[in-house]
């Protein structure tokens, strides 16, 4: 999965700055685009909502469990906009940017063909920097912190590549949380960024 | 349509093998047009300590929040 997003990204980048990619490839490329996202989001929606289980524990834990999901997704988006400010971004830019949650292949992808390339470029490579700082912090977090703290760095990453950290770290009935969390999360990204862009 | 149960068990994989091609097929071609723009190009190194900080900055946000909250609630586990 990840080797598959990467090997895609740094293919496409030495393609295009080698001048490998025919004229007629560029220009079917807004069309291909425009089906391959309708395709991506459509099978995205599938597997979240095929998360049954998820969705049935979210229901038993009711209160809880969304106010982890929540508190993760306000103060994701407080830092990013935070971090925006002082880097002279504009605030729709900073706060969809944030609201990939780590969720590094939709988000770039999403950002970069609804509103621009650079913004997209700048949100796959914050949350790759989010995910990789989820894997190298969760342990210490769930030492010092608290198992709860320790779920809140991977955002909507939870719930799939840093789930067994999680598990290792904070022991399986963080992991549970950590994946219901990740699920809610990760249904929010296709619906929070478009939102927050338009802003 | 994954949540009604309308999907089939049997297509269920199908949905995430079209996701994940979709998925492969835009992050190539996001690729290509960074790789195409050489201005972005030349600019990959500011954005990365771009990126750096917002996503210091948005994990940083959300731990000091569910922080907060889980001493929260273990202090009136405590009372």
């Amino acid at each position: 999965m990840t080797w598959l997003i990467l090997a895609s990204v740094l293919g496409g980048i030495l393609a295009g700055s080698l001048g490998l990619l025919p004229r007629a490839y560029t220009a079917a490329l807004d069309t291909m685009t425009a089906a391959a996202l309708g395709l991506t989001l459509f099978g995205v929606g599938i597997d979240l909502g095929r998360s049954r289980g998820a969705w049935r524990e979210l229901r038993k834990l009711g209160f809880r469990a969304l106010f982890l999901p929540f508190c993760i997704a306000i103060g994701s988006l407080a830092g990013a906009t935070l971090a925006g400010c002082l880097l002279g971004l504009p605030l729709n830019e900073s706060s969809a940017i944030g609201a990939g949650f780590g969720w590094y292949s939709l988000s770039g992808v999403l950002l970069a063909q609804t509103y621009s390339l650079q913004t997209g470029a700048l949100s796959f490579l914050t949350n790759v920097i989010r995910e990789l700082f989820a894997v190298v912090t969760v342990p210490f977090l769930a030492r010092h912190l608290g198992k709860m703290t320790a779920i809140a760095p991977g955002g909507a990453t939870t719930m799939d590549t840093t789930l067994p950290i999680i598990a290792r770290a904070a022991g399986p009935e963080a992991a549970l949380l950590a994946f219901i969390s990740g699920a809610v999360l990760s249904a929010m990204v296709p619906i929070l960024i478009p939102l927050l862009i338009r802003l | 349509m994954g949540l009604a149960g309308v999907i089939p068990e049997a297509l269920a994989p199908w949905a995430r093998r079209i996701a994940m091609a979709g998925l492969a097929v835009l992050l190539f071609t996001m690729g290509a047009s960074i790789g195409t723009d050489g201005q972005l190009l030349g600019n990959l190194p500011v954005m990365g300590a771009q990126a750096l900080l917002l996503a210091l900055a948005a994990a940083g946000g959300s731990i000091v929040l569910v922080w907060l909250w889980e001493r929260l609630l273990s202090r009136r586990g405590e009372k």
